[in-house]
């Protein structure tokens, strides 16, 4: 793959999404799987180039480096479009299963969604980052009303302000920074003084912004209330996409522009260490499975944001290791509940009970799913909290008991949580004979009871989970690109040359 | 055969398990009994190895990056282990055959299987990441098993997982720890390093928390309360699991680490004080049970309790004792397991209360269960009395003062005592005493029987002849750093022990005749509640907490969610501005800043922000909003950017127009709540403006120009050929940045539409209002005139027709000529497209009715086809070099550029979306038909319950 070919992966989808809402519908299905599917093959391809050219770069216009917007591709880069491809790619496939591929223009909002991610992903200049950020949360505001319950209404009223309030933040963040240094070019900020306190404060809003959206704690609250009020589907995409390209542009942006700045670390240690707890915790207070997760979502933010803490070389891959863990296996969790809600219409504990003994498939795929989610073997989990822990043990004695510490005490929250919802939903007695059938539901069950899932409903959570597995197994490749991505944050000389050579 | 065969080979008998259980139901149980003993005979060539004195060892790459690798081990140690792990398991399967009943048995083999794997790999690990790999392999395997025994086992099979689990996360802490600390992740290195000797801190940290990892699976005080209440398993889960397996698990990492901390104080006093209270503890709770099986568990925690306090006495002959000890007990636990789950069989029932006389049926098992129990309560010629009589005897080895030892060992003879007597109180009890009839009671089967008494009855001989185990042991203990290991001999002379032993003996024997007062004294239970009930307690707790958590952000109205983000960033601008001003080095600010129209208009923006916030009218709100919207327009035009400042004005108008429309649907009044109690938002609307407005102050104004923007002024208009620096930037330099914006703008109109879609129609205009006028006057509208313009809006509007028939042509060539212009002078696609849309907002607003303007199809058409063309611009850029690279040509003597048909792109985009806002928000019927029936998605009918 060449430097001149990257604008295509965010042009392609867009077109995909442009023509989506000029075809009929099936047609436009037709476009909304290859676009994964391509923008999959392009991180491959780039993954594979990266092999021996570590940095490709394209100014978009062909105008001086430095005044055009350049798109940039690293390892990082190319295992982030890679994964998210991956997942978008189930996601759909579950759309379209349920049904809900059909909703009008769901494909063009969606293509237009991951020409949004990978044009975040891509960009090496901040008001551009702005740019494909407002991409990636038009359709989102559409996407999050469309599906899901009556609540998703109200919700999506939620999910539009703190996304505007948030995007404000990071615009007025970008002016500060403009004001500062007079650039907005990553690569041209990197020579700015990171000691500068202006500089700083400047960076430091747009690094505010991008942790609200990210969902760390305390500005964690819009996520759980906001996300399982949409489709099972939705939620899915938005997890692994939404508050992932905000934690890609929190390691890109603090790594390159700030050196990773040592004297914030115990703050954002604490900050993130906090985000785990509450993540692992909330989730235990919640009774469905949806909202359960998303709780987890905040967990696994913190768990992967305490690489940045960190800030080592092993620090920042782990980071990235247990992010392409938890948007792996949080699909294939979020689908599963999907799969659940789209046989018996609900995902609330009290509407749900034996599943174990009723749903064998569903209940192997969600209980690995889960167990690789605590961190057991044999699932990337396993290598996802080995290696977080391996890269707290390299820091200095006080640091390394507080994130120890957290790390143990959230494990435990994620393990109650999770066994409690097994609890709940997989054992119990069967579903006909249910407790709850009699008390508070006077309308007759909303399923008739010999309801039974289909089979190719568990098939994209399945397969997502299967790659955790896999990882489990041969974990030395995606290692190895982790420490390679972790290598291009830390030493920034091969990216700088690049683009400003392009 | 090699380790790594070894382990290949019993990761594949689960994935046997199916086809062999599908084919055999529980008779699956002989094959892989014999597939046990078949591997464990295979491991004899490497036996040999190890027991004359060397090691095999075995390692494959897994992942090179952290040097973590499947590193395989075998030494003394670790082969006593396999062997206990496959040959007891044999045993086992032997005995499930007929214990089980008859159906499939998946998840009983499939799980017993995984969890010898699990045992066997984390025996022979000698990498410290696969070894706490296997250890949680084991506890899962050992979860699935007990949750699988019913119903009545979840709760207590997710205790059980509870523990083990906290007991491996301090285990991966002191893995971590221990890795970076020694520097390799090689378990042999890691104990064998300088570290624990140089940093005796550390290495008592980590001592205590593999400490804790071991005592969670060796059931140690107070992590105890699982292994009871595991008794919900099946028996031989139970067999296997509490006598041979997972307990051991415990006991072997302590065992391995030993090497490491037997001479830290720390690790001395934990596991000693640790063992020998849990050890009398458990055996006066032992005491106390009716039900064999829990009995059995009692005396399982008891007896680990003295091999932990053996490991914890450290010396070479503590630590023989521990291992001859995890033999003999995994010998006759196992065994015992087996014979309650005879008698269960044979009596229906294992309540020692209801258990009638039965050595009359069956005293075989009569005669095994007394061999069993005696080597379990010590007495010679035992393999069990042998074991314990060097456990009592290393007590006195204890490291401190010589009372130590002496309390140690005291502790131990009164563990002793009560061994004693549970042990007889599972005989007398069992077989002897038992007021119930015998009948419906049947001798054992021998294919159940045998299985069960086989480990029993080998203790006999092992006992009478212990010389025979004196290689194994003494190549275990010198696994574990010593030296030679302590020989063993069933007579050792008149030693303290052997006095001990025999006091025990008495003292048992005499308490148990009489045993019904003793009972009657001891009582069930003393204490207020069962370890499982504080367990539940935490859980609830935690619980508790998460719903704490939740709720404190249980709200969907916005306001609670933006408060959070709004007041980190006053923090951080704030806090920011301090240590700017603090470091002193501010740059000056650029000359010519200031200038007096700012004054007026920061005045006038700030009073219409104000009026905006305390209007209780939707409309009068809308009205101020507007006005802050000009009072900005015409800041952009004090700039200097009249493009900017065009653009913005149209935009006002259009967005207050467009609200105006959504307007009709809503109440007319907000009924401003907040507006009560408006001091906490007051206070952070403040202190987020001054921080804001400091912030900024200290960081805009204050350099020179920069690169860009001397780029643009002096290079820009050569390089584009437009003098428009404000569109060039637009749709050349940065047409990466307007593309996207552009697919925002047009998409947000088929976003609006796609919204709608989903929403049933009579939902948003409910069938009885379609045809009213929905805008209603606010307040009370007297003037007969106006009245009668609403009622007949016909004659009213013809005067605005007429007009319009003039005033569009006007704008739509108005329109083309700031279109063409654009290149360079003020105009561009986006100012041109919104005077268009307001030519369609006038012929909307001229209509007596609210019907659309355009066709559904036209909009959508006009978004998709104006984002295309903005692509396909961009991508005859390639033709040259790169993606939306502009290519410049001379047409009739006009210089051209493509980004001229970008702006076309825009121009479309633009008016599409404005049309569509008209149509779809501000027209009555929806009447735009969907394409396709719009799926019913499963969630629409959700009820939303619990909140």
């Amino acid at each position: 793959m060449t430097g001149s070919l990257l604008p295509l992966l965010v042009v392609v989808p867009l077109l995909g999404a442009a023509l989506g809402a000029l075809v009929p519908g099936s047609i436009a299905r037709v476009m909304l799987v290859l676009s994964p599917v391509l923008t999959t093959a392009g991180g491959v391809a780039l993954l594979v180039t990266h092999g021996d050219t570590p940095v490709l770069a394209q100014d978009v216009g062909g105008f001086v480096a430095g005044i055009a917007i350049p798109l940039v591709s690293d390892t990082f880069t190319a295992v982030m479009i890679t994964v998210t491809g991956l997942t978008t790619t189930a996601c759909i496939v579950f759309a379209l299963i349920t049904g809900e591929a059909r909703l009008r223009f769901f494909p063009t909002l969606v293509m237009m969604l991951s020409a949004g991610v990978n044009g975040a992903l891509l960009t090496g200049d901040l008001f551009n980052l702005f740019v494909f950020i407002e991409v990636m949360l038009l359709p989102s505001y559409a996407l999050i009303a469309m599906t899901g319950t009556w609540r998703r209404l109200g919700v999506g009223r939620l999910f539009v302000v703190i996304n505007l309030v948030t995007s404000t933040i990071l615009l007025i963040g970008i002016g500060l920074v403009y004001g500062v240094a007079g650039s907005v070019n990553l690569a041209v900020l990197t020579d700015m003084d990171a000691d500068d306190p202006r500089f700083r404060l400047a960076v430091g809003v747009v690094l505010l912004a991008l942790t609200v959206k990210a969902g760390v704690v305390p500005m964690h609250g819009w996520l759980p209330r906001a996300y399982p009020a949409t489709s099972a589907t939705v939620m899915a995409l938005f997890s692994a996409l939404h508050t992932k390209v905000a934690i890609y542009a929190v390691f890109r942006i603090h790594q390159t522009v700030l050196d990773g700045a040592a004297e914030w670390m115990t703050l954002l240690l604490v900050l993130f260490t906090l985000t785990m707890l509450v993540g692992a915790y909330g989730s235990l207070g919640e009774r469905m499975v949806r909202r359960s997760l998303a709780w987890q979502m905040i967990a696994g933010v913190g768990y992967i944001l305490v690489g940045v803490g960190i800030g080592t070389q092993l620090g920042l891959a782990a980071g990235l290791f247990y992010m392409v863990h938890h948007i792996l296996v949080m699909g294939s969790l979020l689908l599963s509940s999907g799969a659940i809600e789209h046989a018996y219409r609900t995902n609330q504990f009290v509407g749900l009970s034996g599943l174990m003994r009723r749903e064998r498939l569903l209940a192997v795929i969600m209980a690995l799913g889960m167990m690789s989610l605590i961190g057991f073997p044999p699932s990337s989990g396993f290598f996802g909290k080995v290696g977080i822990a391996r890269a707290v043990a390299d820091l200095d004695g006080f640091q390394i008991w507080l994130v120890l510490g957290a790390l143990l005490v959230a494990s435990i929250g994620t393990l109650l949580a999770m066994s409690r919802l097994w609890a709940d939903v997989f054992w119990g007695p069967p579903m006909e004979e249910m407790p709850s059938r009699g008390k508070g539901h006077t309308e007759p069950p909303v399923v008739p009871d010999d309801t039974r899932m289909r089979l190719r409903t568990l098939v994209p959570a399945g397969a997502l989970l299967l790659m955790s597995l896999a990882i489990f197994v041969v974990p030395g490749p995606l290692w190895e690109l982790c420490l390679q991505a972790a290598d291009g944050l830390l030493d920034v000389t091969a990216y700088v040359e690049t683009v400003t050579a392009s | 055969m090699t380790l790594m065969w070894l382990l290949a080979a019993l990761a594949t008998v689960p994935v046997l398990v199916v086809p062999l259980t599908s084919a055999l139901g529980r008779r699956a149980g002989w094959p892989l009994a014999i597939g046990f003993l078949a591997l464990a005979a295979a491991m004899i060539p490497s036996a040999r190895d190890v027991l004359d004195g060397g090691e095999v060892a075995q390692t494959v790459a897994w992942l090179p990056a952290l040097d973590i690798d499947l590193a395989l081990r075998l030494d003394g140690l670790a082969l006593v282990f396999v062997m206990i792990a496959l040959v007891i398991g044999a045993a086992v399967f032997l005995y499930s055959v007929e214990y089980l009943g008859e159906s499939r048995q998946l998840g009983f083999y499939l799980w017993m299987t995984a969890f010898a794997f699990g045992m066997v790999g984390l025996v022979l690990a000698d990498d410290l990441i696969l070894l706490f790999a296997c250890w949680e392999i084991t506890s899962l395997a050992s979860f699935l098993l007990i949750a699988r025994s019913g119903s009545g086992a979840e709760s207590a099979s997710a205790r059980t997982l509870f523990m083990t689990f906290v007991g491996g996360l301090t285990l991966l802490i002191a893995v971590v720890l221990m890795i970076v600390a020694t520097g390799t992740t090689s378990l042999s290195q890691a104990l064998a390093s300088d570290v624990w000797a140089d940093r005796p801190g550390f290495t008592a940290v980590v001592a205590v928390l593999v400490a804790v990892a071991g005592f969670t699976k060796a059931a140690q005080f107070p992590f105890h309360p699982w292994l009871p209440d595991a008794m919900a398993a099946a028996t031989p889960v139970s067999a296997y699991l509490h006598a041979a397996a997972v307990v051991k698990a415990g006991i072997y990492l302590l065992l391995r680490f030993s090497e490491a901390f037997s001479d830290v104080p720390v690790w001395n006093a934990l596991l000693i004080s640790v063992g020998l209270f849990t050890a009398a503890m458990a055996a006066l709770f032992a005491f106390q049970q009716h039900d064999l099986k829990r009995l059995m568990a009692y005396s399982t925690v008891s007896q680990l309790g003295l091999i932990t306090a053996a490991i914890g006495v450290g010396t070479e002959k503590a630590l023989t004792a521990a291992v001859i000890h995890t033999i003999a007990h995994a010998l006759f636990k196992s065994g015992l397991f087996m014979m309650v789950g005879v008698i269960d069989h044979s009596a229906g029932t294992r309540d020692l209360r209801r258990l009638p006389e039965l050595r009359r049926v069956m005293p075989w098992s009569f005669a095994t269960v007394i061999l069993g129990t005696a080597g379990m309560a010590g007495i010679p010629p035992l393999l069990g009395f042998v074991s314990k009589e060097t456990i009592l005897g290393s007590m006195l080895e204890a490291p401190g003062p010589a009372w130590v030892g002496m309390l140690a060992l005291a502790a131990a003879g009164t563990g002793s005592v009560l061994t004693f007597a549970y042990s007889a109180k599972i005989v007398l009890g069992a077989f002897v005493d038992g007021e119930r009839e015998l009948k419906d009671c049947h001798g054992p089967g021998a294919w159940l029987f045998l299985p069960a008494a086989a480990p029993i009855w080998v203790g006999l001989p092992l006992g009478l002849a212990v010389g025979v185990l004196n290689t194994p042991v003494e190549r275990a203990v010198q696994a574990m750093g010593s030296s030679t290991a302590y020989p063993l001999k069933l007579w050792h002379g008149l030693a303290p022990e052997l006095l001990v032993t025999a006091a025990a003996i008495a003292v048992g024997a005499a308490l148990m005749t009489r045993r019904r007062a003793l009972y009657r004294v001891v009582g069930d239970n003393f204490l207020p509640g069962t370890g499982a009930d504080a367990l539940e307690r935490i859980f609830d707790e935690a619980g508790d907490l998460g719903r704490r958590i939740s709720q404190t952000v249980a709200a969907d109205h916005p306001r609670r969610h933006v408060v959070p983000p709004l007041i980190v960033l006053t923090l951080l601008l704030g806090v920011g501005s301090l240590a700017i001003l603090t470091s002193g080095d501010v740059p000056a600010t650029q000359p010519d800043l200031w200038r007096p129209v700012d004054v007026g208009l920061l005045v006038l923006i700030a009073l219409g922000v104000i009026g905006t916030c305390l209007a209780d009218s939707r409309i009068a709100a809308t009205v101020s909003l507007g006005g802050v919207g000009i009072a900005v327009t015409v800041q952009l035009f004090a700039l200097g950017a009249p493009d900017v400042g065009l653009t913005q004005l149209m935009v006002e108008v259009l967005t207050v127009l467009v609200i105006m429309l959504v307007l009709r649907q809503l109440p007319g009044r907000f009924g401003h709540s907040h507006l009560r109690r408006p001091g906490g938002p007051l206070v952070l609307a403040g202190g987020l403006g001054v921080a804001a407005g400091v912030a900024t102050w200290l960081l805009t104004g204050r350099r020179e120009k920069s690169v860009p923007a001397d780029y643009y002024l002096t290079e820009g208009t050569e390089v584009t050929g437009g003098d428009n620096l404000v569109n060039v930037i637009l749709v050349e330099f940065r047409a990466l940045d307007t593309l996207g914006e552009l697919a925002v703008l047009g998409l947000a109109g088929v976003a609006i539409v796609a919204v709608l879609a989903t929403i049933p129609s009579r939902t948003l205009d409910p069938p009885g209002r379609t045809h009213r006028p929905s805008l209603r006057p606010v307040g009370a509208l007297r003037d007969p005139q106006a009245r009668t313009a609403l009622i007949d809006p016909e004659s009213n509007l013809r005067a605005f027709q007429l007009l319009l028939r003039v005033v569009v042509p006007v704008l739509l060539v108005l329109s083309a000529v700031i279109f063409w212009r654009g290149h360079n002078a003020p105009g561009g696609g986006f100012i041109a497209a919104l005077v268009a849309s307001a030519a369609v907002a006038l012929v909307y607003l001229s209509r007596p009715d609210d019907r659309a303007v355009g066709s559904p199809r036209v909009h959508i058409a006009l978004i998709g086809g104006g984002v295309l063309t903005a692509l396909v611009t961009g991508l005859i850029g390639y033709a040259d070099s790169s993606f939306l690279q502009p290519l410049y040509g001379t047409v009739a003597g006009t210089k051209l550029s493509t980004s001229l048909l970008f702006d076309v792109g825009v121009y479309a985009a633009v008016l599409g979306v404005v049309m569509v806002a008209f149509d779809r928000l501000g027209a009555s019927p929806p009447d735009v038909p969907a394409e396709e029936p719009a799926a019913e998605t499963p969630t629409d009918r959700t009820k939303e319950g619990i909140v």
